[in-house]
Parts: structure tokens; C-alpha cells; sequence
């Protein structure tokens, strides 16, 4: 069938396809994610959580005391009431917009017909495909997936996150078959159809942006997100250069031994790529933080979470920028700042989404903070640790990027370069 | 039935006791005697016994199992609420750390080892004993018929009486103590000597109240907390709070004054002085109502109890105590000093009520509306039974533990009594009921010698308790939800008459404590006669006259006797001959009965309803038959407002007592600088004191309460733990002169310098406790077992703790 | 029918018997944090004496609730009069419904892996036809005063004719159906138990407000829940 279609298969024994050196380490990082999700399924569907009817339904049940008890003196479940957004959440934002960036800023340089990455456009892609579908992973773990069927026969087509379902529906085929135009090299559909795909692409791309954007800012209350200006923009430009140091990375880890020069070429030209998006990224942080509310202002910039954004500030903007303004630097310090970018604009999403639920709600007077007993806390600032099951998924899902593009690239060969 | 004495001797002083014959029958349909009625969604009416206070509740009941409880309006006590201990009642049914079967213990003392046992064991083990301890016959042998020997204890609760009269009437001891010597039996003792009687604080009409101490916010009193919070702030009840700390009351008080410990004696004869040299009182009321005024009146003055001195001693600037007698008196007669509940403070708790009851009286706000009134009391039929007398009973063993011991006893005089040796003949047994002594009483290492030194612990409870934990015998009773108590009658302004219905079955193998003695009895009976007719000379007498079986049967030795019909029948009877059938029947329906109850009660609004139409309150007790029997075309109300007749011995206020200064004891209050210790630098006074999601240590282990209120923490003004660099959370130890705890810090400007607090009830070291084990910390650990002189009441305020950060 | 609650919380005691009660009578979740109702309490010093102002509180129930808006699978819904309810069913636990809440009023079930709030007592009691909640009927002072907006001769329009009132982060936008009486004969608790700059109001200039937001809402409301 795929060969008809004019993609080459590659005859790989199955044997081969999972004792490669890629996937290896997909598995060392899958272990995580494996790991991550009997903790986070056991405690969220198996672990006994009490009601104040339990007691009178099993009266004399050790296991319900135990439960109750678990209840009354534990930590509380898995979601906290005041921080309902965690580090799924930043994951699931990373690995969708950085992948989608990549895509993104590949249809730019293929509508700008810039052959170096037109030659290199389906392992860009495939690598963009792979984030993508590791955050749906992400998204997965957090959400109850036991009631996901619910999005299908209850939908509320109104809502921002229900829309996010029907644009992923379109957004990944359009992705797998711009790859597989590619990979086919298909003549037959010709130039316009391919054109039609990458501007519709862009579209979607462009949308699912700012439906993501809306879907924090129409929380009313939460004003880190909705005094944000231009958030859709925001969440391009800080994606962007995200995308940007993984297609950096990615370069110089595919074709450094494949093609030295054409290598050098391509890191150069995303290094250019990457910096124009850093420093639009480092103008932007310094100008947003005029229009924040200034309750979320103080906490990011001077209260508790001052050390992780001028640590954000300089891994994502400082260094890159300092390191990639010179123009013939060695590879190896390209590869430094675009690892200083990936890690910078991780902690920038962690800073977006906890910083977001940081200010507590409970001033619901107006007369300061409230506690919600004698004995418990005053929470001035909302700060809870992510759960190990939750890092395990979050460092598990890496494993998915692996695991996702070496599949591809094992059977289809994405990352050779191709000549148009 | 007539009670029969025949015997000579009375060494018991009452023989009134309730009880009566006739057939059991459940009267309605409502409870099916199954374990678990199917498909059975009914509303039952009951009575709460998360705490003291009474409240009605309407259980819900779904499929046998208890679903809600909700608030009974018909109750004029508890109006229309459930705190959070009443709703909580259900995890007092379904807790599943439970006691469900009887206990024997098999274990070292305190260990918590038993072995499950059926009643009939239990009940053998102690009447017989088993290899590990003796039981009550081989006790009553070694100490030749002294009933006495065998001490027991109650908690205050609508069985107490029930469990009294088997130990105190039947068996024949008199070495009873219950919960008024470490409660409010000063404050009782102080208002009925000099008012007549302790009364209530009007609070739905005061108009100016000082509460000092109390926290009815959070040790919630039915009606006086609904009453008063619903009219502080501006909305008629003006509240002037004394407290070391800012409580939940305090919160609402026009004033706060966060009174030095111990010291409240001092604010009071201030107040007293403020008002008589400036003749502020009520002269009326005073001249026709006041035995002794003028000697009180040359007391105050001449001691000179001036707000500036005791603006030295409480902390309290002079101004405001002059502000405060003024404001009283303006507002009075409609004026309280409220009266207060709980244990003694200070070694001077005694003196200080009598001052309050009395400056309370100068203002002339008693037996009337607004001020501390009397109320009625509807009787109920009193029934009896016989009741045995034994020769060889010796007097209580605490009787020289302070000048007036009652017989309700003085705990900690009783318990140092025995494991100091210092009892008249030894005191060899202890039955509990519904009463924890391990975590009631101060100083908690001495109680747990007591026990130690025990023969025989008894304990009747329904959580297995850290007495349970060291006791030989257990007895499960079955919780309230799960029984019928005695019908109770409840005096006040509104007065009403309350039943608790059985809402389902006793689980596992529990009964009511009623049943418990009952079986009990069946047991003991005859075994225990026969010790009395070899030891006691009386009975030997009366054995050689009548056969040894007429004896044991005819002159109340047959303890069975009193338990021939249920409880049921007895609630039955009581209130059938006083009311008739339709008043039980509305009790059985509505758990709630009083004359005219169905005109009377309406409901205003979706949260008000009313009870007595305003002019059929009992704010002015009629007068009795201390009044003038020709004065009938008088309106008797009328009399009773212009002349009061307290019941006191004189009718009148009482300001100097004869009968203290006979016994040593000041006549009138007066301050002692000898009774009053400041705390040293770098140390604290210990206060403790409730919040209103516990009772005592009765729900430590409620997981609902936990739910809400999961530890206590140590209460430290904010300024003096920044300097010892104690911050939210740190562990603290806290060490006075006879234990150590470690707790959380909490931090706080709502508490007085060189003063700590945390609440009671925590600090549980039952291990049969799976929430309330080792949870917090445990006041009695510390509280240094002082007593004050006249009552013996333990005086919970006097000890003095370091505190460090560990 | 419009259902509403007022609250006179100046009697407040903290004493969390409604706290209880609604656990028991809804069988919540145990544990801290799973709070469908709570008291929560604001605290400062004035003049170095403690001030203490006590919060009861709840789900607002508002008439344009964010959180009915944001749910992908309609799981938060209104249902009749306007009870703002969850169907713990359909609940993928996006949260997104608790992030849109300004009052923390949301929390998560872990004994149904989905969200969970105050329903006004909706299936255990509105149901049934009773006009209690559980948390009003147990009240010790009666801070709660439950009914129905849209009559007129009810006890709670005459409460709210009669009383000013104020709602909490009016600014959201949410038109919150939960009315803090102001203490009216206390100025000191009334100043310091609210932010000055907040909107007080009668009920004729609420009115308004509230039949503009029900206007727009009221074809979402369902008549029973399924």
C-alpha cells in the first residue's frame, strides 16, 4: 500500500527496530513515564479515598479507617483546590507549542523555499509530530481518562477546551500527510495542493495558539494570565524559541556525522532563527511586565518566584543571546545555548502556569488573605511541589519524543536529507 | 410502687429512685427489631449526646444505616441547630475503632491486651476475677462487706443516673466521683449559696454581659449561644469579654480585655467597689433582696478593692473598670455577670463566683428578664424502687481532701488520696462510666498509678479510651443513636420535657448501659448477698428472724429487681401518669413534649420559631410555697419581682456566709495575694479551654471532627515566640512541673504575654485509637494537679510551663 | 425560580457545624481541603489589639458562572434556579472550571476522579421539595437565609429589601448569588470584615444586575438533572 504511494519502507526485523540505540534510551526515560503512571493511576483509581458516607456503609472496615485516615492526615489527594494547573499542564504546553513551533517555523522557511530545511523539512517534522504527541500523552495522565468518552457524547462545542479536540483532529493528519507528501515526494498532488496544506496548517497552528491563549485568559480572576498582553503572541514568540534550540540540538545531533558542512550550514541558519526569536522573547518579558497585574507582577519579579524567572530570564534570553550574537562560535557552545533555551523557556511555561494560580484566591473580601481554620496555614502565595508520579511522567514523556520519532524514522528514514 | 424501709440504719442519704414496673412494648412501628430494617427510610426524633447540652436531632435513617442527622426545632433548649458535634454524632456510631464485644483483659495492665469475651464471661470476670486480677467478691470478702471499696465514676449523661444508682444504691458505695470536681462546681457551689441556686443567664434579653473566662463561641452552650451571637455587635446585647486570650467570643465582644490569669477575683471586687462608693446599685433591690449588704458594702470599702489596685493585679487599666461598673450598672437590671461553666481557674474560683453572683445582684438583674433568671422545671413521675442498706459502708475516702467534699467527690483529692496512701480503709476497685479519668484529670502520671494500684478496673464505655486501656473488665456500651434513654425533663424559661428515641438496633455485641447492669445484676445478685449475710451484722439479725431467701429478696438485696422492665416501660409511665398517653406518644413522634406544645409552637420563619408565647415564659420563678399563702389574689409573679425568694436559706441574697466562716473559709470574697502567683520571668501560665469541634477527650477519635480540626497547637503571643525564634508548625516542648508534651507552635497576637494555651481532648495514648493515637498533645500531661481548698475543684489555671523550641 | 442565598455573617461563631453538615449530609470527600462550604477567617491588628473577621462561605452559584462556560463536556452545568452542578460523570478533570473560579469554591473528588462543589443541597434536598440547605438548617446563630429570587413575598427578598448587602469580586463579572448582609449596627466589623472600595447595595439596585445576567443564562438552565 505505502509503497504504491511512493513511500519507501524500510525492511526493518522488529528485532532490529527495538534493540537500536535510540530506543534505548526512549526506554530509559519510558521507564519514567511507566513508572509515573502506575504511581499516578494507583493513587487516582485504585488508592481508597473515604466519604463521610463510608464509615456508616463499612462500619467496622479497617480499610476504610486506613482510608479515612489517609483522608484526614495525608497530603490531601492529587489535586490541590488552589492550584488545579501543575506541571502537566506546563509539559503538555511545552511539548505541543515547541513541536508546533517547529512545524511552524519549517512551513515558514518551505514558503520562503529555504532549501536547507525543505531538505531536512520530514525529520523536522516527524520531531514536531513526536512533541506533539508527547504532550497529548502529558495531557492524558492528567486528565480522568476513564470520562474522556464524554467529549465525544456530551461535548460542549462552546468551550475553548473542547475545541482543542476537533483542532487536533485536524491538525496531526495534516501533519502525518504533509510528512508523507515528503517522504513520497509525490508530484501528483502538485505544488498548489502542498501549499494549500502548509497555509492551512499555519492556520490551524495559528488558532490552536490562540485558543490556548484564551483558554488561561478568560480566567477572570487569575490576572497573570489575562493582564498578559498578547498572549497569543506570547506563547508563539517564547515557543518559538524553544522550537528553535531543539531544531538546533536536533541538527547537530542527526547530521553531525551525516553531512559536516551541510550541518555547519543548517545550525547556522537556525542559530540565526533562534536568536532573532530570543531577542524578541527578552523584549517581550521586558515590556509584559509593565501591563501585569501588579499582585502577580510582585510575585514573579520581586516576591517568591523572583530567583526562577531572572534564572528563566538568563538561561532563555541572557545566555543564548551573549553566545549566539557572535557569528562563528564552536558547535558545541550552539549546543549550550539552545540546551540554556530549552531549560530557560521550560521554567518561563513552569513560571507562566504555577505563577498563574501564585496569588491566592482567598482574598475574597478584600481584606487580606483568608485561612481556612484556626490552625491551618495563611497562604499568601500558592506553591505546591509536583508529585514524583507527575515528574515521573513529565521526564517519561521525553521517552514518547523518542520513542515516537525514532518508530518513524526507522521505518520511513525522516531524517535523511533530501533533495527536492 | 411505695418504697419499703425496713432497715435501721441510713447510710445512704436518698432513697427517691426512679423505676417502675410493667410490660415492654415498643410503642410505634418506627423501630423494627431487626438489625438491619430494609428499605426503611424514616425520620426518628432523638437527643444528642455529642456533648452536655441536649440537643434534639431528627436521625435520618436509610436501609438500617444512620444517613443524617439534622436539627429538631421543637426543643426550646437547643432552638433549631446541631453543632459540629452533633452532626458529626453519626462518626460517634459508625467509628470503626468501636468497642464491640466485651473485654477481658489478658495482658499486663495498660498494655492493651484482651480477649474478646461474651457478657456472661465478662460479667464473671468481675464478679470472680480471673489469674490476672480479683474481682468484686473476693474484694468485698478481703474488705468484709465496705462497699466502698468499690469506687466509681460517671460522666455526666442522661445514663449517668441510671449507672449511679446501681453503684451507689445497689451495690451500696459511696466512693462516687464524677466530673463537677474537675467541671463547675465552684461556680454551682458559689451561685446556689448565694443566689439560691446557679440559674441561667438570660441572654436573649440582656442588654450588657460580662463574660469572663467563658467562651461560648466555641464551648457552646444551648440556648445561650444561639441566644447572645445573634445579638452582639450593636443588635441589643452589649458583650464585654475577659480573656487571656482573643477568643471566637471575644471576637464578637464590644470589648476585649485580655485579663492577666488568675486574677479575675481582683477585676471583680473592683467592679463591686466602683459601684458602692459611687452608689451605682440598684437600692430596691438591694435593701429588700440582700441579706448582710452593709457588712459587704464596709468589706469592700474598708479592703479598698479600687480599680487602680486592681489595675495592678489583672492588667486591666483602672478606667476601664470604672467605664465597665458604670456601663453595668446603667444597663441594669438587664445586666449579667455571666456565670460560667467549667473547671476553677485559680485557688480563689470560689470566692470569685460569689463575688460575680453578688455584683450581679447589685444591679438587681436576678429572677427576672434580662438578668440570671430561674425558669420551671416540668416534673415527671418519680418511681421507685427498693434498695438495699449494708451495715459495714464507711464514709468517703476524700472527705479531708477539702473543707466541703459532696457526693460528687473532689478527683484529684480522691485519686492523690489513694496512691498517696492516705484513705481511711484502701480503695480497691474503680467502675467508669462514660468518664475517661486517664485524660480527664490533672496529671495524667498519677491517675495512671491510681489504676495500677487498683484490683479491679471496671470501665463501661463505647470507645476503647486510655482508661479502657487500663481496665480488666470492658463493657461495651452501645453509642446514643442505638438506645433508649431515661425521659428528661429540662427547666429553664421555656420548659420542656425531651426523650431519646432508640434510632436502630445496637451494633455488634453492645447494650445500653441500663441492659449492661441489668445482666450485670443477674450475676452478682446472690453472690454478693452471701458475702453481706456472712459480714454484716444487721442482716445476720434480720436472718435470724426471716429465712435467709426472704432477706435477700424482700429487703432490696435482690438487685435484679430493680431491672425487671425495660427502659421503655419506665419513660412510659413516668411521663403517662404526669401526662398522659398523648404527651408520650408526641415524645415517641417528636422527641419533644411540653404543656400546650401544640398551640404554643409556631414557626416564625424559615429560621425562627416559637416556643412559649412571650407572656407563658418562666422568666420570674412563681414563688412557691415560701410565699404568703394568703396573698393568692396577688398575682404570684407580681410578688416574686418585688420580693424575691431565692433558695437560699434566708430567701434573700446571700453576701456573708456563716457556714464558710465556721469552717475557716472567707465569709465574704476577698482577695489573698498569698492564693495569687505571678508567672516568673521566662515562664508561662497554662490556660486550656474547648473549641467547639471537640468535647472534652470524648471525640478525639471522630474523624469528621479531625476533618475539621485534625490537631491542637500551642497558642504563644506572636512577640514572645519571634524572640525564642518559635515560627507556625515548629514542635515546641512544653514542660511544667509534672510532664512534658511536644506540640506544634501556633503563634499569635490573639493570646496575653507570659501565658499558653491548647486546647483539651488531644493527645490521645490509647492505641485502640486509630485517629486520635498520639495526635497532639494532651493538657493533663502538664496541668499540675492543685486544687482549691473549699470544694476541691481542681484549679486548672495555676500551672507554670517553659516552653522551648525542640 | 432563582435560588439565592443571604448571609448575616456577623453571627458567625466559627463554630463549622455547617461544614459538618454538609459533608455528612452530601458524603464529601474527607479531608481538609475538600470543602464544598468552609468559614475561613481574616486576621490583622489594630492599634496592637487582634482584629478577627470570620468569612462563611461557599459556591456563589453565580447567574453568568465562568465555570459552566469553560467545561468541555458540559459537566458543569446549571440546573434548576440556577444551581451551578456538576456531573460527576462526564468530568474529564480538566479543572479548567477551577481554575475559572474566583472564590476556590472547586475542588477535586478523588472518589470519583472529578470535580466536585456545592450543589445548594440541590439532589438530597431542593429536590425534595425542601427550602433548606443543610448548612442553613444546622446554624447555630443562623448566618444562612436560603431562597428564591424570584418571589417577591419570600423570606429572602424581604431580608434583602430591608438589609444592605454586598457581593464578593463583584469585578469578576460573575453576578454572585451569595449576599453578605453588612452589619449594619456595627461599623467597626462592617469596615473591617470588607475592602471600603467594595459596592454595597439595596436589593431594588441588585435587581437589575441579577435579571440582566439571568436574561442572558436562563436558556442553559436545565429543569431536572438527568
Amino acid at each position: 500500500m505505502a509503497s504504491n504511494a511512493g513511500v519507501k519502507i524500510n525492511n526493518v526485523t522488529f528485532k532490529s527496530l527495538f534493540t537500536s540505540n535510540s530506543m534505548y534510551i526512549a526506554y530509559g526515560f519510558l521507564i519514567f513515564a511507566l513508572i509515573g503512571m502506575i504511581d499516578v493511576f494507583y493513587g487516582r483509581y485504585f488508592l481508597p479515598s473515604a466519604t463521610a458516607f463510608d464509615a456508616g456503609l463499612n462500619p467496622a472496615s479497617r480499610e476504610v479507617a486506613e482510608a479515612m485516615k489517609v483522608a484526614v492526615f495525608g497530603n490531601g489527594g492529587e489535586v490541590k483546590r488552589e492550584a488545579p494547573w501543575s506541571l502537566y499542564i506546563v509539559n503538555y504546553m511545552y511539548m505541543i507549542y515547541v513541536g508546533s513551533g517547529i512545524i511552524f517555523i519549517v512551513a515558514c522557511a518551505e514558503l520562503l523555499s529555504i532549501s536547507l530545511i525543505k531538505k531536512t523539512a520530514a525529520g523536522f517534522l516527524t520531531l514536531g509530530l513526536a512533541m506533539i504527541v508527547a504532550g497529548l500523552f502529558t495531557l492524558l495522565m492528567d486528565l480522568n481518562i476513564l470520562h474522556l468518552p464524554s467529549m465525544l457524547f456530551s461535548p460542549n462545542i462552546k468551550s475553548g477546551m473542547w475545541l482543542m479536540l476537533p483542532l487536533y483532529f485536524i491538525y496531526i493528519p495534516l501533519i502525518v500527510f504533509k510528512i508523507y507528501l515528503i517522504l513520497s515526494n509525490n508530484k501528483k498532488w502538485g505544488k498548489h495542493i502542498s501549499i494549500f496544506i502548509l497555509l492551512l496548517s499555519l492556520i490551524v497552528e495559528v488558532l490552536e495558539f490562540y485558543i490556548q491563549a484564551k483558554l488561561f485568559n478568560m480566567n477572570e480572576a487569575r490576572n497573570l494570565w489575562t493582564t498578559y498582553p498578547f498572549l497569543t503572541l506570547y506563547f508563539m514568540v517564547s515557543s518559538f524559541a524553544a522550537s528553535a534550540a531543539i531544531m538546533v540540538f536536533y541538527t547537530y545531533l542527526t547530521y553531525r556525522n551525516k553531512d559536516r558542512t551541510q550541518c555547519y550550514d543548517l545550525m547556522a541558519l537556525i542559530q540565526k532563527i533562534t536568536l532573532y526569536m530570543v531577542i524578541a522573547l527578552g523584549v517581550y518579558e521586558a515590556t509584559a511586565y509593565l501591563f501585569i497585574d501588579k499582585r502577580w507582577a510582585e510575585i514573579i519579579l520581586f516576591g517568591d518566584f523572583k530567583l526562577y524567572f531572572y534564572l528563566y530570564l538568563t538561561l532563555a534570553v541572557g545566555i543564548p543571546f551573549i553566545v549566539l550574537f557572535q557569528h562563528s562560535i564552536h558547535n558545541y557552545y550552539k549546543i549550550l545555548a539552545s540546551i540554556s533555551i530549552i531549560v530557560g523557556t521550560y521554567l518561563g511555561k513552569i513560571i507562566f502556569v504555577y505563577g498563574g494560580n501564585a496569588y491566592p484566591m482567598s482574598d475574597r473580601f478584600g481584606v487580606g488573605f483568608e485561612k481556612y481554620g484556626e490552625y491551618t496555614p495563611l497562604r499568601d502565595i500558592i506553591f505546591f511541589m509536583p508529585s514524583f508520579g507527575e515528574i515521573a511522567v513529565v521526564v517519561g514523556s521525553i521517552g514518547i519524543v523518542i520513542l515516537v520519532y525514532s518508530i518513524i524514522d526507522i521505518y520511513f528514514s525522516v531524517s535523511k536529507m533530501r533533495n527536492e | 410502687m411505695q418504697v419499703e424501709i425496713s432497715r435501721r440504719k441510713f447510710l445512704q442519704g436518698s432513697v427517691a429512685l426512679s423505676i417502675t414496673g410493667g410490660s415492654a412494648v415498643s410503642f410505634t412501628n418506627l423501630l423494627a427489631t431487626d438489625k438491619k430494617p430494609l428499605h426503611k427510610n424514616v425520620k426518628i426524633a432523638t437527643v444528642c449526646e455529642m456533648c452536655v447540652n441536649k440537643c434534639t436531632a431528627w436521625a435520618k435513617v436509610e436501609d438500617g444505616i444512620v444517613k443524617k442527622l439534622d436539627p429538631n426545632p421543637l426543643f426550646p433548649k437547643s432552638k433549631n441547630m446541631l453543632c459540629a458535634r452533633g452532626d458529626a454524632g453519626i462518626h460517634a456510631l459508625y467509628d470503626p475503632d468501636r468497642l464491640k464485644y466485651p473485654l477481658i483483659r489478658i495482658g499486663k495492665k495498660g498494655e492493651g491486651k484482651f480477649k474478646r469475651a461474651t457478657w456472661e464471661e465478662a460479667y464473671h470476670a468481675i464478679l470472680n476475677g480471673t489469674k490476672l486480677f480479683k474481682g468484686m467478691k473476693q474484694i468485698l470478702e478481703e474488705e468484709k462487706d465496705n462497699r466502698s471499696t468499690l469506687g466509681y465514676c460517671a460522666g455526666e449523661g442522661m445514663g449517668e443516673h441510671t449507672f449511679k444508682q446501681f453503684m451507689g444504691d445497689l451495690i451500696g458505695s459511696a466512693n462516687f466521683v464524677n466530673h463537677s470536681s474537675i467541671c463547675l462546681k465552684t461556680t454551682t457551689a458559689g451561685y446556689a449559696l448565694t443566689l439560691g441556686a446557679y440559674g441561667k443567664a438570660d441572654l436573649d434579653n440582656a442588654k450588657y454581659v460580662i463574660m469572663a473566662g467563658a467562651n461560648r463561641a466555641e464551648a457552646i452552650l444551648t440556648p445561650d449561644t444561639m441566644d447572645m451571637f445573634k445579638r452582639t455587635r450593636g443588635r441589643g446585647l452589649k458583650l464585654i469579654v475577659l480573656d487571656p486570650r482573643y477568643t471566637n467570643t471575644a471576637q464578637h465582644a464590644d470589648k476585649w480585655l485580655g485579663i492577666k490569669v488568675g486574677t479575675d477575683l481582683a477585676f471583680v471586687l473592683a467592679l463591686t467597689y466602683v459601684v458602692i462608693k459611687e452608689v451605682l446599685f440598684n437600692k430596691e433591690f438591694v435593701a429588700k433582696n440582700m441579706n448582710h449588704f452593709q457588712e459587704y458594702k464596709t468589706h469592700i470599702l474598708s479592703n479598698n478593692y479600687t480599680p487602680e489596685w486592681a489595675e495592678k493585679i489583672t492588667g486591666i487599666k483602672a478606667h476601664e473598670i470604672y467605664t465597665i461598673a458604670r456601663d453595668f450598672m446603667a444597663h441594669a437590671p438587664s445586666a449579667i455577670y455571666y456565670q460560667g461553666r467549667r473547671t476553677a481557674w485559680s485557688l480563689q474560683d470560689f470566692q470569685l463566683r460569689r463575688a460575680q453572683a453578688i455584683f450581679t445582684a447589685l444591679g438587681g438583674g436576678i429572677d427576672m428578664k434580662g438578668g440570671i433568671v430561674f425558669g420551671k422545671k416540668l416534673p415527671l413521675d418519680e418511681h421507685t424502687v427498693e434498695i438495699p442498706l449494708y451495715a459495714n459502708i464507711q464514709r468517703r475516702i476524700d472527705k479531708k481532701e477539702a473543707t466541703f467534699v459532696g457526693p460528687n467527690g473532689t478527683w484529684i483529692g480522691f485519686r492523690n488520696a489513694i496512691i498517696e496512701k492516705r484513705t481511711p480503709y484502701p480503695l480497691r476497685a474503680m467502675f467508669s462510666y462514660k468518664q475517661n479519668p486517664m485524660q480527664a484529670i490533672p496529671n495524667i502520671a498519677k491517675t495512671r498509678k491510681m489504676f495500677e494500684m487498683l484490683d479491679l478496673a471496671v470501665t463501661i464505655d463505647t470507645m476503647p479510651s486510655d482508661t479502657v486501656m487500663m481496665s480488666d473488665v470492658v463493657l461495651p456500651e452501645c453509642t446514643y443513636l442505638e438506645r433508649e434513654d431515661p425521659v428528661k425533663s429540662f427547666a429553664g424559661v421555656e420548659p420542656a420535657i425531651i426523650l431519646r428515641n432508640k434510632v436502630i438496633e445496637p451494633m455488634y455485641d453492645t447494650r445500653a448501659v441500663y441492659d449492661i447492669l441489668k445482666g450485670l445484676s443477674q450475676v452478682i445478685s446472690k453472690p454478693l448477698f452471701k458475702i453481706t449475710a456472712k459480714y454484716d451484722a444487721d442482716v445476720q439479725e434480720e436472718i435470724e428472724d426471716a429465712s435467709y431467701e426472704d432477706v435477700y429478696e424482700e429487703n432490696g438485696f435482690d438487685l435484679t429487681k430493680a431491672y425487671v422492665h425495660t427502659q421503655e416501660h419506665i419513660n412510659k409511665e413516668r411521663v403517662v401518669n404526669e401526662y398522659g398517653e398523648e404527651a408520650y406518644k408526641t415524645l415517641k413522634e417528636k422527641g419533644v413534649f411540653y404543656p400546650h406544645m401544640d398551640t404554643y409552637f409556631k414557626q416564625l420563619g424559615m429560621n425562627e420559631y416559637q416556643y412559649y408565647p412571650d407572656d407563658k415564659k418562666y422568666y420570674t420563678s412563681p414563688g412557691g410555697e415560701k410565699l404568703d399563702a394568703q396573698d393568692t389574689c396577688i398575682d404570684e409573679k407580681a410578688i416574686a419581682a418585688l420580693k424575691k425568694n431565692l433558695g437560699t436559706a434566708s430567701g434573700k441574697v446571700e453576701c456573708y456566709l456563716e457556714t464558710m466562716k465556721k469552717n475557716g473559709v472567707d465569709p465574704m470574697p476577698t482577695w489573698r495575694d498569698e492564693l495569687y502567683n505571678e508567672a516568673p520571668k521566662g515562664k508561662f501560665k497554662f490556660v486550656t479551654g474547648r473549641h467547639a469541634q471537640q468535647t472534652q477527650n470524648s471525640t478525639a477519635n471522630n474523624i469528621m471532627l479531625l476533618d475539621v480540626m485534625r490537631e491542637n497547637y500551642v497558642w504563644i503571643n506572636k512577640e514572645q515566640a519571634d524572640e525564642k525564634g518559635i515560627k507556625y508548625g515548629d514542635i515546641v516542648e512544653v514542660k511544667s512541673s509534672v510532664g512534658i508534651i511536644h506540640i506544634k507552635a501556633y503563634p499569635t497576637i490573639k493570646i496575653i504575654k507570659d501565658v499558653v494555651f491548647y486546647v483539651h481532648g488531644f493527645g490521645q495514648e490509647s492505641t485502640g485509637l486509630t485517629f486520635g493515637y498520639r495526635n497532639g498533645a494532651s493538657d493533663n500531661m502538664i496541668i499540675e494537679d492543685t486544687i482549691e481548698s473549699v470544694f476541691g475543684t481542681a484549679a486548672m489555671h495555676e500551672t507554670l510551663v517553659e516552653v522551648r523550641k525542640v | 425560580m432563582n435560588f439565592a442565598m443571604a448571609l448575616d455573617y456577623q453571627s458567625c461563631i466559627d463554630c463549622k457545624a455547617c461544614e459538618v453538615a454538609c459533608k455528612e449530609e452530601n458524603g464529601v470527600q474527607l479531608g481538609a481541603d475538600k470543602q464544598r462550604i468552609w468559614v475561613s477567617q481574616s486576621e490583622k491588628s489594630i492599634f496592637g489589639e487582634p482584629f478577627v473577621a470570620l468569612h462563611p462561605s461557599q459556591c456563589n452559584h453565580c447567574q453568568d458562572a465562568p465555570c459552566v462556560d469553560v467545561c468541555p463536556t458540559g459537566s458543569s452545568y446549571f440546573a434548576l434556579g440556577g444551581i451551578v452542578m456538576t456531573n460527576k460523570d462526564t468530568c474529564i478533570l480538566c479543572k479548567g472550571c477551577m481554575e475559572a473560579c474566583p472564590y476556590d469554591a472547586r475542588f477535586v473528588d478523588d472518589t470519583h476522579v472529578a470535580v466536585d462543589k456545592c450543589t445548594f443541597c440541590y439532589d438530597t434536598r431542593i429536590v425534595n421539595g425542601e427550602m433548606t440547605t443543610a448548612c442553613q438548617a444546622t446554624c447555630p446563630t443562623k448566618v444562612r437565609l436560603f431562597g428564591d429570587l424570584d418571589d417577591e413575598e419570600g423570606e429572602l427578598i424581604q431580608m434583602l429589601n430591608k438589609r444592605k448587602f454586598y457581593v464578593l469580586k463583584e469585578d469578576e463579572g460573575t453576578v454572585p448569588k451569595l449576599f453578605y448582609m453588612l452589619p449594619e449596627h456595627d461599623k467597626n466589623y462592617a469596615m473591617n470584615s470588607v475592602d471600603e472600595g467594595t459596592n454595597i447595595y439595596t436589593w431594588d439596585e441588585f435587581k437589575p444586575i441579577i435579571e440582566m445576567a439571568k436574561a442572558k443564562r436562563k436558556p442553559q438552565w436545565q429543569a431536572m438533572q438527568e
